[in-house]
């Protein structure tokens, strides 16, 4: 379902909270809606199910005006998640999962069906979590079943205002992170209001800029880090956009597939190895096993000292890994701490993909920085 | 005034068809009265909540508030002043009295549901009567509940008062009572006003804890 907004306003007496935006949301992407507090963000969010209504100007569904469509069944057909979550205390998860799909008549067997589906996506056990009521979870199940909830009607547009803003670093991390995920499977429609500019780069396909009820920028967020439009978005953006800009590049773009590994056989010896390196002109080596899964590594000097099979042992889980989606900042900051300059990428089961390189890393970074020079 | 356990044994003993009959006129007086003021003391508390109603329903709450500390006995002679004597008088005196805590819990309890579980109501796309009825009255079961609960327990005590406008029951043994200076008269009715009360205060929890739904009762014992 497509949305647009046209000349969008809303007024509170002389205070302009929305003035004049106009914009078309990209179906099936997450876009974020972002600005300081009274930018008028959340008052735009909050027109599209008519949680308030607009004082001027049209927002259209598939072309269709606002004003034609039944306010209770817009709302139904349009999942909508807070940062205060609001679950419903006196009813179950399973309960509160199910209310829309309730009010939409949907068959008993269906529901369970679905809230099964839904707990399983937001990762959570379904058993367990089925007959739980909200005082028995912490913040973050809570904020899961939320997200779950505002999915439950299989909606096409999704509205989330702040949904992780009360969920402390490390766990809103590790939200937005399955989060991701979970859009990568669903492909909803989402428009995702924050202030917190790391989860608009981490979370944004596209990101739109409000400032005093305006449209700073509304562009893809690649884009948006490279080309600021104005310095209220630099501003915005921090001094730090070229670091920022990193998280958003995913490290499978950058695979070296070229010979870093060698894989270790039964009758591979110590003199393999130093081989190995020495025909290959490399200081080091990652082990693999018969598999292909990454084991190990081992330096020239270590080699010298021990049998490979031994070193897999004594450094099993010595060698720090990326996957195929980790992101450049993840990649940078793990070669950082491990004091090395090149990293293994390995995928779900651990099967070697290549390596990554530092100066890669840099190379996009300076590329960002030099955009913000032009 | 002499009281002895025989006494008041052959009291009860000769006079058990009018004692009947006088617990039967305060629980007649007790359950009218609060019936009609469970009825209309939960409307208003509704109405008054309505959305664009808080503030309305915050200075009721504060009216009915101050209201509760109005003496019984003032609420009956005043009533008594324009209605006269009789059951009717006393059971409207009733109703306006065990109207206020009722009023005023099922208003506190509404305007205690967090605006949040309101909101995501609203998003989700409830009616206000499916927000009232789902939501909101169900998430105000505890505070409602207790305020029927108390209106309940001072109505019966309060129906004793009410005696002396002629409404009957269980109060008129007691002011004969006072005035023969028996005190086994007094005891005699006393007594059983107060079995009624501590019956019916056991009875109601019951029922308070069985309409209490489940998520909430967790959610107490969390926080107790």
């Amino acid at each position: 379902m497509s949305i647009e907004l046209i000349d969008l306003k809303k007024t509170y007496g002389s205070t302009k909270a929305v003035d004049g935006v106009t914009m078309a949301f990209e179906e099936k992407k997450l876009t974020i809606l972002i600005g300081p507090s009274g930018c008028g963000k959340t008052t735009t969010l909050k027109m599209m199910n008519r949680l308030i209504e607009r004082t001027s100007g049209d927002i259209l569904f598939n072309g269709i005006s606002i004003d034609q469509i039944n306010r209770i069944q817009l709302r139904r057909g349009i999942g909508y998640a807070i940062q205060e979550i609001g679950l419903f205390d006196h009813m179950s998860v399973f309960e509160n999962i199910a209310v829309v799909p309730r009010l939409l008549k949907w068959a008993e067997r269906d529901i369970r069906q679905r809230v099964v589906e839904l707990l399983d996506l937001v990762n959570l056990d379904p058993d367990e979590m089925m007959k739980k009521y909200p005082a028995q979870l912490s913040g973050g199940q809570k904020q899961r079943i939320g997200v779950a909830r505002s999915l439950a009607a299989n909606p096409e547009i999704v509205l989330m205002d702040e949904p992780f803003g009360a969920i402390d670093p490390i766990n809103r991390e590790k939200l937005q992170d399955a989060f991701l995920e979970i859009q990568q499977q669903v492909q909803k429609t989402i428009l995702f209001v924050t202030h917190d500019i790391r989860e608009a780069i981490k979370l944004g396909d596209k990101i739109a800029i409000f400032n005093q009820g305006k449209l700073a920028q509304y562009d893809d967020t690649l884009e948006i880090v490279n080309n600021p439009a104005n310095s209220f978005v630099e501003d915005l953006l921090g001094s730090d956009r070229a670091l920022k800009g990193l998280e958003i590049v995913r490290v499978k773009e950058f695979i070296q597939s070229g010979s870093y590994a060698m894989k270790m056989e039964e009758e591979t010896k110590v003199s393999d190895g130093i081989e190995w390196m020495k025909q290959n002109q490399r200081p080091f080596v990652y082990l693999l096993n018969s598999k292909e899964r990454l084991v190990g590594y081992a330096t020239m000097k270590g080699l010298s000292k021990e049998d490979p099979h031994d070193l897999v042992k004594n450094h099993s889980k010595n060698s720090e890994s990326l996957q195929p989606f980790s992101n450049l900042l993840e990649g940078v900051t793990q070669m950082m701490t491990a004091g090395v300059s090149t990293c293994p990428v390995v995928d779900v089961r651990d099967r070697f993909l290549g390596v990554i390189e530092l100066t890669q890393i840099f190379d996009v970074m300076s590329s960002y920085q030099s955009a913000k020079e032009d | 005034m002499q009281i002895t356990i025989e006494g008041l044994w052959s009291y009860f003993t000769d006079n058990w068809a009018y004692l009947l009959e006088k617990t039967g006129e305060h629980l007649v007086i007790f359950v009218i009265s609060w019936i009609i003021a469970i009825a209309v003391g939960v409307t208003i508390g509704i109405v008054s909540t309505r959305p664009g109603k808080e503030r309305l329903g915050k200075s009721l709450l504060t009216i009915t508030g101050a209201a509760q500390a109005i003496p019984s006995i003032a609420v009956i002679a005043l009533v008594f002043i324009f209605m006269g004597i009789g059951p009717l008088p006393a059971i409207f005196s009733l109703f306006l009295y065990t109207l206020v805590p009722i009023t005023f819990n099922t208003a506190s309890g509404l305007l205690s549901v967090s605006p949040a579980v309101k909101e995501a109501a609203k998003g989700m796309g409830l009616t206000p009567m499916q927000i009232l009825f789902r939501i909101e009255i169900p998430n105000s079961i505890p505070a409602i509940a207790s305020g029927i609960r108390t209106a309940a327990i001072i109505n019966i005590g309060t129906t004793t008062i009410a005696s002396a406008i002629g409404a009957g029951g269980l109060g008129e043994i007691i002011f004969i009572g006072m005035r023969l200076m028996s005190g086994v008269r007094i005891m005699a009715g006393a007594i059983p006003v107060a079995i009624l009360a501590i019956t019916i205060d056991i009875a109601l929890g019951q029922v308070e804890r069985m309409i209490l739904p489940k998520g909430l009762e967790i959610s107490k014992n969390r926080n107790a």
